[in-house]
């Protein structure tokens, strides 16, 4: 048996936590037409009834003098609309408001599924969801350009930047497609994907290390280094909370600047 | 944040049609060179298109 300088690297049965720790199966095995239905899946599912029950509450029986309830829900909106929608997309903010609530309002649930007890797991550390929340800002924000300005219309806008001489213009016209139409929502869902992923594996890498270490026979001072680490987890979780509710605000302001650069006029 | 989207695309398209150009030619400076190329050319764009014009 080699022992090692420090006791996880002999192994000595610590399992370090890894990617498999991001993968689930079904939740109901056995049950055929629910074999799609893994752990995250039923995250996004419920962050999104709490979402949709929330702001329903919310929008009832609303009162000139709010209760705190009805003040926490009002800061929220008005953040989201003054913050994020109107200072960014100006006159044309109502329409695309909705859009932006929402998907404010479902990413901060479900990144902070990551610190809430019930679930510890953030859903969009799964690379899948956070595609799709980005294809799906990709059609609002391709979309309201075509619509606005029509489909040559759009191209043109969105290809061509002003100011650059006619010579020029075969070298840049493939950046600002691939720009536009590729590495928008690739690093819009990376960004998102990776920044919940990280801060998920370093919880788990000071929780599980932490709970093998404190509980490792004849060693005062592994013990001690475990609580600490356990210990330190905990404010770890408090950092996570904050990084959760800021990639929220990053990819709800990004979506807004993206659908503002399709539909702004020309200056 | 917005422009990040630029500078990957520039070091995508000229990285890869170095790759490319390597790949097929069968020479080995051309990858380096369509990255820094592409780099140069994004940041042009970002400076037209995000540069006050001064």
């Amino acid at each position: 048996m080699t022992v090692g300088l420090l006791p996880m690297e002999s192994g000595g049965g610590y399992q370090p936590p890894g990617v498999d720790d991001f993968k689930f199966d079904s939740m109901f095995p056995g049950v055929e037409w629910l074999g799609w239905l893994n752990r995250p899946a039923a995250q996004a599912i419920i962050g999104a009834a709490i979402v949709i029950v929330l702001w329903l509450i919310a929008a009832r029986r609303l009162q000139i003098k709010p209760s705190k309830g009805q003040f926490a829900a009002e800061y929220i909106y008005e953040f989201v609309r003054n913050g994020i929608a109107r200072d960014i997309l100006h006159a044309d903010f109502r329409k695309f408001l909705p859009y932006l609530l929402g998907l404010f309002s479902f990413l901060l649930v479900n990144n902070w599924f990551g610190e809430l007890f019930v679930f510890m797991y953030p859903t969009f550390s799964n690379v899948g969801y956070a595609y799709g929340l980005a294809i799906l800002s990709w059609l609002i924000y391709v979309g309201a350009g075509f619509k606005k300005w029509g489909f040559g219309g759009f191209l043109k806008k969105a290809l061509i930047p002003e100011g650059v001489p006619f010579y020029l213009l075969p070298i840049v016209i493939p950046l600002e497609f691939l720009a536009t139409f590729i590495t928008r929502p690739i690093t819009l869902a990376l960004r998102l994907f990776a920044n919940l992923f990280a801060g998920h594996l370093v919880v788990m890498v000071f929780v599980v290390g932490g709970g093998f270490l404190i509980t490792y026979a004849d060693n005062a001072f592994y013990n001690v280094a475990g609580g600490v680490s356990l210990a330190f987890s905990l404010v770890i979780l408090l950092l996570e909370l904050f990084i959760g509710a800021l990639q929220a605000y990053i990819f709800t302001v990004l979506t807004a600047q993206y659908v503002s650069t399709s539909i702004a006029e020309a200056h | 944040m917005v422009v990040l989207s630029y500078i990957l695309a520039g070091i995508i398209f000229y990285g890869g049609l170095g790759w490319a150009g390597d790949y097929f030619l069968k020479t080995s400076w051309l990858l380096p060179v369509g990255l820094i190329l592409g780099l140069v050319f994004s940041l042009y764009l970002i400076i037209k298109r995000y540069g006050s014009g001064t």
